[in-house]
């Protein structure tokens, strides 16, 4: 497999780029390694804001403090306070938990579901392979936000029901290169020895197949949490997920929509927060893929 | 057409025949899925229907005036029949066609996707054209592209808002109807897209550079440019077009979004409004009017493959 680093963006489903003939370029690293390294660090930094955020900021989240309203960012209030006089500083540090924490369960639904889909059409012969193969091209192709607008249609809006939605949306992802990896393995010649020694399908399965197949497993969800995190974030930003007064950033901005035009701050910042996150998980997840790449095929 | 030129295009014509089964099943699946989700749905459908009402009767006489009370199956064939007839059922909340629901809102959709993928189609190219193997640049732009694709759209909207419609004045708030309501929705829907399609062009592009027939060409003496957009673009665009499909997916998806951060009328806005009121006919139609769209692009776009590339012919 030809993995080029600049269409593994895998919330899109794109299809597999064509394997150039013979004299495929190289894709040089996009991301100098100091790029990287800040992007690590961002990644820590939003990490220990979920865990610890009372460390970071301090000061309660949702208390309202109606004496300062809409201060634009000062030497108190670095990014301003929003129209109910909460810091929006603290907002955003505290957000980072609810958002990071959707955007993950959202990665493992799909990482768990699409796993177990692509073993089983990897592994279960030319039909079931050939039928999943096409639900996984048909979801796809769907756009994410309208399959999850269905979902929430269907099972209602909140925040675990965002998380299931977009998760369904990002199943396919997975399960492809799962499937891929499964049909390799299953096929390499230690696996072939473990069955002539006698090994049974399920210990072939456990102890041959799956802790390989998994390997790329992490960095893919590395990856797919910033992209996963953008599409959360819409559907909250809907008003479908978190309801008031949590700090999650889509909804912290879908808040702050109706004050622009008097207070840019409390919409501008939960909205640099989706990005910069987007971008450092993204940033990560590549380099660590291209560090891994030629290590499964 | 004669014997010969039947034999001639046969395999062709197979293929061709094969995509529009394909196609055809596909709708038949997501229709069969629609039906499903109806009446998979929490909740009787005549409860939806009857909403906070209850007097003796109500129940049924909904159940016979929506067709509730005939078999299932018989319920399965009716939805397909009137599906093919173009009628996409009746929404619970408005209690009106969805056709004339959702018919008003089709163009204002249909204008913002297209705007913006004009525009990402254009900016893509240029970027992949000017940047394609020239090291500096191309860390610039891949960079632009990251950064393009990582911002979420509503965000984009909104700070295009405060700068270019309250401080600089210059776009309208909201609405649709005019170019200049037209201008900042279409930016901030091109703008993911763009990141995407020039990421795969330009690495397509680097792919033909690479070619030998560029060795050629250049060797005649064409300068770089004349070489890039006359000659090396043609050929790094076939990959791009089997995004097409992807494209008006990401394009519809991100319109939802847009028209929200816009208070635009269109699809967007009318699909919100029935995920919240579970309006799920309304819901469901926009779903298989995209389905039918991704499936009649994809299928042309298979076409037009075939009648571009020679070598996919042979096959």
């Amino acid at each position: 497999m030809t993995t080029s680093t600049v269409t593994t963006d895998p919330d899109l489903g794109l299809p597999e780029p064509r394997a150039a003939a013979g004299t495929g370029r190289r894709t040089r690293g996009a991301i100098p390694p100091v790029g990287v390294i800040l992007a690590s660090l961002v990644v820590l930094l939003l990490v220990a804001w979920a865990i610890a955020p009372g460390v970071f900021a301090h000061g309660d989240p949702r208390m309202a403090d109606l004496t300062s309203v809409l201060q634009p960012p000062s030497a108190h209030h670095w990014l301003g306070t929003d129209r109910l006089g909460r810091d929006v500083l603290t907002r955003v540090i505290h957000g980072a938990r609810y958002s990071l924490l959707i955007a993950l369960c959202a990665v493992v639904i799909s990482a768990v579901v699409g796993t177990l889909l692509g073993v089983l059409a990897g592994t279960l012969g030319k039909v079931v392979d050939e039928l999943l193969s096409r639900v996984f091209d048909l979801v796809s192709a769907f756009p994410a936000v309208l399959l999850a607008l269905l979902v929430v249609a269907l099972a209602g809006s909140g925040t675990l029901n965002i998380s299931i939605a977009i998760g369904i949306a990002g199943v396919p992802k997975f399960a492809r290169v799962v499937r891929a990896e499964t049909r390799l393995v299953r096929n390499a010649d230690y696996v072939r020895q473990g069955v002539l020694y006698g090994a049974t399908r399920g210990r072939t399965f456990v102890r041959h197949l799956l802790p390989n197949v998994l390997t790329s497993i992490p960095v893919l969800a590395t990856i797919d949490i910033g992209t996963t995190l953008m599409a959360v974030s819409a559907l909250s930003f809907l008003g479908l997920g978190p309801q008031p007064p949590l700090p999650e950033w889509g909804l912290m901005l879908s808040e702050a929509r109706d004050g622009l035009r008097i207070a840019w701050w409390p919409g501008v910042f939960p909205g640099l927060a989706i990005a910069v996150t987007v971008i450092a998980f993204t940033v990560v997840g590549r380099y660590w893929q291209r560090r891994f790449e030629g290590r499964f095929a | 057409m004669t014997i010969a030129a039947i034999q001639q295009h046969g395999p062709l014509l197979r293929r061709l025949a094969t995509r529009v089964v394909a196609g055809i099943a596909v709708l038949w699946a997501a229709a069969t899925a629609a039906f499903l989700a109806l009446h998979a749905m929490p909740g009787n459908v005549a409860d939806i229907l009857a909403g906070d009402n209850t007097y003796p009767g109500l129940r049924e006489s909904l159940e016979r005036q929506w067709g509730l009370d005939k078999p299932i199956l018989v319920q399965y064939a009716e939805f397909l029949g009137r599906l093919a007839h173009g009628d996409l059922g009746t929404s619970y909340t408005m209690r009106q066609p969805v056709t004339s629901v959702i018919g008003p809102q089709v163009m204002p959709t249909v204008e913002l996707a297209v705007a913006a993928g004009v525009l990402a189609v254009v900016a893509s190219v240029l970027a992949a054209v000017l940047t394609a193997g020239r090291p500096r640049l191309r860390a610039f732009s891949s960079t632009v592209e990251l950064v393009g694709s990582s911002v979420p759209v509503f965000w984009v909207g909104i700070v295009l808002l405060m700068i270019f419609s309250f401080k600089l004045k210059l776009f309208p708030v909201a609405g649709a109807g005019s170019v200049a309501a037209l201008v900042l929705p279409a930016i901030t829907l091109a703008l993911p897209t763009a990141g995407v399609l020039s990421q795969v062009l330009r690495d397509a592009m680097e792919r033909t550079l690479d070619q030998p027939f560029v060795t050629t060409v250049r060797a005649r003496g064409v300068s770089e440019a004349t070489m890039r957009v006359r000659h090396a673009l043609k050929h790094a665009l076939l990959p791009v077009l089997s995004l097409a499909g992807w494209l008006v997916g990401s394009l519809l998806g991100g319109a939802v979004i847009t028209e929200s951060v816009f208070s635009r009328p269109g699809l967007g806005s009318v699909t919100l409004n029935a995920v919240t009121t579970k309006d799920m006919p309304v819901v469901l139609a926009v779903v298989l009017i995209a389905a039918f769209v991704y499936v009649v692009v994809s299928t042309l776009v298979d076409v037009l493959h075939l009648s571009i590339d020679p070598r996919l012919r042979t096959a």
